[in-house]
C-alpha cells in the first residue's frame, strides 16, 4: 500500500493549504481574488501579504495541529498600458504538531516556496467617467524554487509539507472586472496543470473566484482624490484533482473547497490595505481529509 | 513530552519571518496611509490649469495615482491634479513649454486609461497637431 489512510488525510489538508498559499495574488487584486485593473506602462507595484492558516479538530489519536504562515511577496510591472508582468515569491513557515508513540512532536519547515511568473493582457476595456469594465486573460508558470526533498530528524517530510512541489506547473485564466466609484466586482477563473516530479504529482487545480466590494466611506465623493473604505465579500471555489503517487491515483486526495471571505479594504492614492477572514462553507474532500479552519489574510500594496 | 524537530529547509527562522511580515505591514501603514503630505496631495486642485483631460475608467484613488505618475513623467508638465469624481485631470504646463494632444492621449493610454477629451484652456501651450 502506497500510504496509510491517516497519512492521506494529512496530505490532502496540506495540499489544500499549499494551493491556498499559491493562489494567484497579484498586486492589483482584491484581497483574495484577481482583478483586471490596469498597471501603467513602466509602473511598479509591490504587494506584501500575510496568510495565517490552521487546521485542527483531528478526530484521530494523533491529534494533528497544522499551522502555516505565508508571506507572498508580489511584484508587478507594467510593460505597456495593457500588458502587465507579475512575480509571486512566497516565504513559508509550516508547522505540524502530531502525537506519536514517543510523545508530542512538532515538525517545522521554513523558507522560500515555489515562485510564480505570469503575464496578463487586457483584451477588452470599456471606459467612461467613474466606470471601467475590463476583460484580461493571464497565463504563467509556477517554478520549482522551493525545496522538495527536505528531511528532519523524523525522516523525509511529506511531499505536500515540503516548501515546493519540485515541478514546473503551467496555468491559464481569465478575469473580468467592473469597477465604479460605488462598487467593484471581479470574476476570475483559472486552471493549473500540475506536472510530475520525483514520482509524485499534485492533482490539477481549477478555481473560480468572485469578489465584490462596496464603498462605505466617504459617503459622498469630495474634491480631489479622496480615500476609500470598502466592505468586501469574496468567494473562492477550488476544485482539486487527485494526486498521483508512482503513477496511481490517490483516492484520499482532491475534492472541492468553497470559502467565503468578508473583509475590509482601505485605498489611498499610493497604498491599499486589506484584511479578510476566509471561512470554509463547503469542504467536500475525497477521503476523510483534515479540514482547514478559518484563514486570515492581511495585505498591503503600494505603488513605487 | 514535547519535542521540536526543525526542518533543514531554509536559513529563515519562523520568528524572523513573522517579525518581517508584521513590521512591513506596520511600517507601510504608518509611513504612507497617515502621512500628512499624502493627505495634502489628495485635496490639491490647480487654480488656472492649462489643459483639462477627461479620463474614462478612473474609479478609485489607487488607480488615479497610476495616471498621475505617467503624466508627471512628461517633460512639459509642471504640475497636475486628479479630480476623481469629475473624471478629470488638470495640467499646468511649464513656462514657455508646449505640448501636443497626441502626447497627452498616449500618456493616458500608457497608464491604462482612455482620454475621452483633451481641452486646452490655454491655447498658447498647445503644439500644432502633426499630420
Amino acid at each position: 500500500m502506497a500510504m496509510t489512510y491517516e497519512k492521506a488525510r494529512v496530505w490532502t489538508a496540506l495540499a489544500v493549504v499549499a494551493l491556498t498559499i499559491a493562489a494567484v495574488v497579484p498586486a492589483r487584486a482584491q484581497i483574495t481574488t484577481n482583478t483586471a485593473l490596469p498597471v501603467g506602462k513602466g509602473e511598479a507595484i509591490i504587494r506584501l501579504q500575510t496568510k495565517v492558516i490552521r487546521s485542527t479538530g483531528d478526530p484521530m489519536p494523533t491529534d494533528r495541529d497544522l499551522r502555516v504562515t505565508a508571506f507572498p511577496l508580489v511584484g508587478v510591472y507594467g510593460a505597456t498600458g495593457r500588458l502587465a508582468l507579475f512575480g509571486v515569491f512566497p516565504i513559508l513557515d509550516k508547522n505540524m504538531e502530531v502525537t506519536t508513540p514517543s510523545g508530542r512532536i512538532t515538525r517545522n519547515t521554513t523558507g522560500v516556496g515555489d515562485a510564480r511568473l505570469f503575464a496578463r493582457y487586457t483584451l477588452f476595456q470599456h471606459n467612461r467617467r467613474g466606470l471601467t469594465v475590463r476583460l484580461a486573460p493571464f497565463a504563467g508558470i509556477e517554478l520549482p524554487t522551493g525545496t522538495d526533498d527536505a528531511r528532519d530528524a523524523a525522516g523525509p517530510l511529506p511531499r505536500p509539507f515540503q516548501l515546493g512541489s519540485g515541478s514546473w506547473d503551467p496555468f491559464v485564466g481569465v478575469v473580468l472586472t467592473r469597477q465604479s466609484f460605488a462598487w467593484q466586482v471581479d470574476v476570475s477563473a483559472s486552471y493549473k496543470r500540475n506536472t510530475e516530479a520525483g514520482g509524485f504529482r499534485f492533482g490539477d487545480e481549477a478555481r473560480l473566484d468572485v469578489a465584490a466590494k462596496v464603498r462605505v466611506l466617504p459617503r459622498r465623493l469630495g474634491p480631489g482624490l479622496p480615500r476609500f473604505l470598502y466592505v468586501a465579500l469574496e468567494s473562492n471555489l477550488i476544485g482539486l484533482g487527485k494526486n498521483e503517487l508512482g503513477g496511481a491515483d490517490d483516492p484520499n486526495s482532491g475534492g472541492v473547497t468553497w470559502r467565503l471571505a468578508p473583509g475590509l479594504q482601505y485605498a489611498t492614492r499610493r497604498v491599499i490595505l486589506g484584511a479578510a477572514l476566509q471561512l470554509p462553507v463547503v469542504q467536500d474532500l475525497n477521503g476523510a481529509a483534515l479540514e482547514n479552519d478559518a484563514i486570515l489574510t492581511l495585505s498591503v500594496r503600494f505603488s513605487l | 513530552m514535547k519535542r521540536i524537530i526543525q526542518g533543514n529547509t531554509g536559513l529563515l527562522r519562523p520568528a524572523w519571518v513573522r517579525a518581517l511580515g508584521l513590521l512591513a505591514l506596520l511600517a507601510f501603514f504608518t509611513m504612507t496611509a497617515l502621512a500628512p503630505e499624502a493627505r495634502a496631495q489628495d485635496d490639491k486642485r490647480l487654480e488656472n490649469p492649462d489643459v483639462i483631460i477627461e479620463v474614462g475608467g478612473l474609479a478609485c484613488p489607487f488607480c488615479a495615482y497610476g495616471i498621475e505618475k505617467r503624466l508627471k513623467k512628461l517633460d512639459e508638465v509642471a504640475e497636475l491634479s486628479v479630480l476623481l469624481e469629475e473624471g478629470k485631470v488638470e495640467l499646468k504646463v511649464k513656462e514657455g513649454a508646449k505640448i501636443s494632444e497626441e502626447k497627452i492621449r498616449k500618456a493616458v493610454a500608457d497608464a491604462g486609461f482612455e482620454a475621452k477629451s483633451v481641452v486646452f484652456v490655454n491655447e498658447n501651450v498647445k503644439t500644432p497637431t502633426s499630420e
